[in-house]
């Protein structure tokens, strides 16, 4: 239950990856792509488990808690499904779009009497356009608001792929001068900036096509985070 | 709930601003507590035979706390009653005639009578212990069934001592029926009741029947009584009285007291002052004050009277300053235990008033009078009694929900219990067809219905469902079945030292080491739960009859109808519908512990059986990778897990089944199911077990129909489906569902959840939480309490007591005052502000 990604109660489905590394990054554990193994001392018994069954040798115990060495882990999780406390997470789950579903419609209930739904965050979701867009194909299928949380790096192909089964995109510009933006963030926001002109227009030809059908809330379809 | 941040805040707690004059002192004069001049303290009262006790241990054994002091107790009112001068044919009285007589002489003619300054209400003392009114004889047989070496106490205390739970034959849990008193006058009530037993014959006449119609009759002459000498007392007091405003009130209340509640009220100022009188001479009778003495439905029944006088041209502040009065009568109720704590330590009563709610084509009856209590509530709180409960349904208008959700964003413990229409009315219907009473509750009456003491689903003025008589620990079955029918642990007595040999208690159910799959472990379970169902309905047997035999309550079945059509008191089963609950304590932890024990010994097969038995029996002590498992990797309950849920519903199904197949011998009260839990969770943690699902002894169990602690870390909405499921879900195809509604249990079941105070940050944040509820209305319980805390401000709170006396906060089904629970059940509700997992 989310009351803060957009309009309503929301469930939030956090994707794995992003091109940008902002300073202030509220989810550092969704930046890489891969599976990551995250140690949670308030949980850790100091049982070793972890350091016994882990077969790259990156995991070692000492007087502050479990070490782990990112050059030996491969993120195979291993650790995680052995460790009794839950101390050790794999963060980053595979999940097919069927069963992804099932997980995020037994809200709806609390979506319909609030106007609210899904919203894919990140990490950036855009990048894993295929699943992404699939997803929301389906829950809007179902009659189910979607939306995107994205940073504005993203392909043409988004647009057709996810943005077209979006009925909200939150498109958070990080900062207007490209070079600050690079400083913050670690990438400069020329493609961002630019994706913008195109939301623009895309919203204008959809505007058009929307008229036509005559549905749809139109001036709600993007709306920028600042 | 996300919403990572709080609103740093200066920690406040909450003061009522703008009270009257009148209501200002009235409340700051009540909360100076054991200081103050006037008090509604016990008095105790003989009828002066050597042979005679005030004190009826029945009432209090369900609250273990008492256990230690009981004797004492009883001794105490014993040594401290004054004796009251019999009337000479006294002893030649049935006893129902003997309790009427004696309590009306001491609520008449013994009991000082006051009327504090400036207050718009009388009936200030009604806190009496009086007299069992028992010949010797009646008083000798007595005394052996409760005192004896099988007799109730010992029974009651083996079977608290061994974790099955509590049991008792407790005092109010019901609601009268104050509309038909109110309609009738007592006058009325009076009239059919000497109608009936003229048209009785002469034999009947001399039979039991007899006697319990003229100790009734007796006792619909008292409200009359002590309100004329109310009426007498307030027109000395205009005599004396020099400010012209308060004179002209005192002679106003003296009219009105000498017409009502004998005649039927006219007005609202009349209405409610009947109904004070009415409800606080129950709290009398029973000789216990406010144990879930509830209203029901008060702002439909006195809304008629309301909307007169504010036709007449009532202002509509006097109107609540009459209901502002009416509030510090009902808080008075606390004065009982005022000199062993602050009000209300264990916020033990619950004079349950209810509000809104559907009528019969499903459209919501919220009025004007409605909104005048609910303000009256706002400007009141923090106020333990009367304790208001709203009733939330799909048509509820955005207008009232905006007030509630108002009323909640603007206090710490929320100022009321929200009661859930659908989901209740479809228990209240099953509870019919199980019963076979479809003649008293079906689908054209059940919106009727309304909650008593926490959030007891009854019917109302014609239904006594004894809603906390039987609280029964689900999880010593899960012991049972690991023990193949024997306590886990040699039970000793803290005072004593003495230790009871571990015996064959349950059904000899096998040693679970063979058992070679989880379905050979639940038959276990299953066989040793109809055993614990069987053990309290037999318990409560032995309760029940002694107080059927012994402590007839004429004046409360003058309000309960069925019994001056029978004949038959109240505590013989004279309620049209006359039912018992019981309540399953534990119920989360049991559904946790059967899960950890498949997923650990036979899904996962992390260890043997013998080996989860080992680190039961050791407290989990030098186990912690094993209780690490239980707790972390077994799925729980209240995580909208369908796996875990399906075995939530699978326990519910089992218990509340077996429930139905009961009804006391002595009284023909079917059993029914409920969770409410009241605070047993807490102090039978210490008492029960280590349990499979990572639970040392000593630890809290799980709360009614609660997930456990720490268990529910997908958030709000999980857990509260998964608690609509675990009652039965939805379903249009089931011949027992209402509206698409299914629900197991009529009783309903206690939820409480906790937000941090950053859910009603803004105006959006606040129409989403509106959200929330209407979700909730869809897919959650039959009754919802919340909290609006900051962890913060309790861990403040915990520092310096002195600064927070007036913090209150949800606790079960009741509020407390934070200050006053004890450092346990402190830390319990820190715990639950977490949603996640430490």
């Amino acid at each position: 239950m989310s009351t803060e990604d957009g309009p309503g109660i929301r469930t939030t489905v956090f994707m794995k990856g992003c091109p940008l590394s902002c300073r202030w990054c509220h989810n550092p554990e969704s930046i890489s792509p891969l599976p990551e193994i995250h140690w949670l001392g308030v949980r850790c018994i100091g049982c070793g488990t972890c350091v016994k069954v882990c077969p790259h040798k990156a995991l070692s115990l000492s007087g502050s808690g479990v070490k782990i060495d990112r050059n030996l882990c491969a993120g195979c999780g291993i650790c995680s499904e052995h460790c009794p406390s839950t101390a050790l997470e794999l963060l980053g789950k595979k999940w097919g779009v069927d069963k992804l579903f099932e997980e995020l419609i037994k809200d709806r209930a609390y979506f319909e009497k609030s106007s609210g739904g899904i919203t894919v965050s990140g990490g950036e979701g855009t990048l894993q356009t295929k699943f992404v867009g699939r997803l929301l194909k389906k829950l809007k299928a179902e009659g189910i608001h979607t939306a995107v949380d994205t940073c504005g790096l993203f392909n043409d192909s988004v647009f057709d792929e996810i943005f077209s089964h979006a009925d909200l995109v939150l498109y958070d510009l990080k900062e207007i001068d490209s070079k600050l933006h690079k400083e913050f963030t670690g990438s400069g926001n020329e493609r961002i900036l630019d994706n913008l002109t195109r939301c623009c227009e895309y919203i204008k030809e959809l505007h058009g096509k929307r008229i036509l059908k005559g549905s749809g809330n139109l001036f709600r379809l993007f709306r920028m985070v600042l | 709930m996300s919403g990572s941040s709080a609103l740093k805040q200066e920690f406040k707690i909450r003061e009522p601003e703008g009270l009257t004059p009148r209501i200002k002192w009235l409340r700051d004069y009540y909360f100076k507590g054991a200081s103050r001049n006037w008090s509604n303290e016990t008095t105790s009262w003989s009828t002066g035979t050597p042979w005679d006790a005030q004190y009826n241990e029945l009432t209090f054994y369900i609250v273990p706390e008492t256990y230690a002091l009981m004797q004492t107790i009883y001794s105490s009112y014993r040594l401290s009653a004054r004796t009251v001068d019999l009337h000479k044919d006294f002893w030649t009285w049935t006893l129902p005639e003997r309790r009427a007589w004696f309590n009306r002489e001491v609520m008449v003619k013994y009991l000082p009578k006051e009327i504090l300054p400036g207050d718009l209400i009388a009936g200030g003392r009604f806190n009496i212990m009086t007299s069992h009114c028992l010949t010797e004889k009646e008083a000798k047989a007595r005394h052996k069934l409760v005192h004896g070496r099988s007799g109730s106490r010992a029974m009651m205390k083996k079977f608290h001592d061994h974790g099955y739970g509590n049991s008792g034959a407790t005092s109010g849990h019901l609601i009268p029926g104050h509309e038909r008193a109110l309609k009738l006058g007592w006058k009325g009530i009076h009239k059919e009741l000497t109608e009936r037993y003229n048209n009785l014959s002469d034999k009947e006449k001399k039979s039991e029947k007899g006697g319990q119609l003229r100790g009734m009759i007796i006792a619909s002459k008292m409200p009359r009584d002590l309100a004329a000498a109310y009426a007498d007392l307030c027109r000395t007091m205009a005599g004396r009285e020099q400010e012209k405003s308060r004179k002209e009130e005192l002679i106003q209340m003296g009219d009105i007291l000498s017409r009502v509640p004998w005649e039927a009220p006219v007005t609202f100022h009349e209405a409610v002052q009947s109904l004070w009188l009415n409800h606080m001479l129950v709290m009398s009778d029973e000789n216990y004050p406010g144990p879930g003495v509830s209203f029901g439905r008060m702002d439909q029944y006195l809304f008629p009277y309301w909307e007169y006088s504010i036709r007449k041209g009532m202002d509509r502040e006097f109107g609540k300053e009459i209901l502002r009065c009416f509030w510090m009568h009902a808080n008075t109720a606390y004065d009982s235990m005022i000199r062993t704590g602050n009000q209300g330590i264990t916020a033990g009563f619950g004079q349950l008033i209810t509000l809104a709610g559907c009528g019969a084509d499903g459209e919501d009856l919220s009025n004007d009078l409605t909104y005048a209590i609910l303000e009256v509530i706002d400007e009141m709180s923090p106020i333990l009694e009367p304790k208001p409960n709203v009733r939330l349904h799909r048509k509820t208008p955005d207008e009232l929900l905006d007030k509630v959700v108002d009323m909640i964003s603007g206090s710490q413990g929320a100022p009321f219990l929200l009661n859930f229409d659908e989901r209740s009315i479809a228990g209240m219907i099953l509870e019919g067809r199980r019963a076979g009473i479809t003649d008293l509750i079906n689908e054209k009456n059940a919106w009727e219905y309304a909650p008593v003491g926490c959030l007891e689903n009854t019917m109302v003025g014609n239904d006594r469902s004894g809603t906390v008589d039987n609280n029964l620990n689900l999880l010593k079955a899960v012991e049972l079945a690991l023990t193949g029918g024997k306590d886990m642990n040699q039970f000793i007595d803290p005072i004593t030292g003495k230790a009871d040999k571990i015996k064959q208690d349950g059904p000899s159910t096998g040693d679970p080491r063979r058992f070679k799959t989880f379905e050979e472990f639940w038959r276990a379970y299953e066989i040793q739960t109809k055993y614990l169902v069987k053990k309290i309905t037999d318990l409560y047997e032995q309760f029940e009859s002694i107080r059927a035999e012994f402590h007839p309550t004429p004046y409360l079945s003058c309000l309960v109808k069925g019994c001056a059509e029978k004949g038959v008191d109240v505590t013989r089963g004279g309620a049209e519908i006359s039912m018992a609950t019981i309540e399953a304590v534990t119920y989360a932890t049991t559904v946790d512990s059967i899960l950890a024990v498949k997923y650990l010994v036979y899904d996962k097969k992390l260890c043997t059986m013998d080996e989860l038995i080992t680190a039961l029996k050791d407290n989990w002590v030098n186990h912690n990778i094993l209780q690490a498992m239980a707790k972390n990797k077994a799925p729980k309950y209240g995580r909208d897990d369908n796996e875990a849920d399906d075995m939530a519903l699978r326990v519910m199904k089992l218990w509340t089944d077996e429930t139905w197949k009961y009804k006391t011998r002595s009284t023909g009260r079917q059993f029914r199911p409920g969770m409410l839990s009241w605070n047993y969770w807490a102090g039978d943690g210490y008492i029960m077990a280590a349990s499979p699902d990572g639970r040392a002894r000593g630890q809290f169990l799980s709360n009614a129909i609660c997930p456990s602690n720490g268990a529910d870390i997908n958030g709000p909405t999980s857990n509260s489906n998964s608690v609509g499921k675990a009652l039965g879900g939805k379903s249009d195809k089931s011949p027992d569902s209402f509206e698409g509604y299914l629900n197991l249990l009529p009783n309903g079941a206690s939820h409480t959840i906790t937000f941090n105070p950053s859910i009603m940050k803004s105006a959006e944040h606040r129409e989403k939480f509106k959200a929330f509820l209407r979700g909730y209305i869809e897919n959650g319980g039959t009754a919802l309490q919340i909290n609006i805390l900051d962890p913060e401000m309790l861990r403040d709170a915990q520092k310096h007591p002195e600064d927070y006396r007036h913090l209150l906060v949800r606790i079960t089904g009741y509020n407390a005052y934070f200050t006053g629970i004890g450092r346990e059940l402190q830390d319990e509700v820190i715990a639950r502000l977490s949603h996640s997992r430490m």
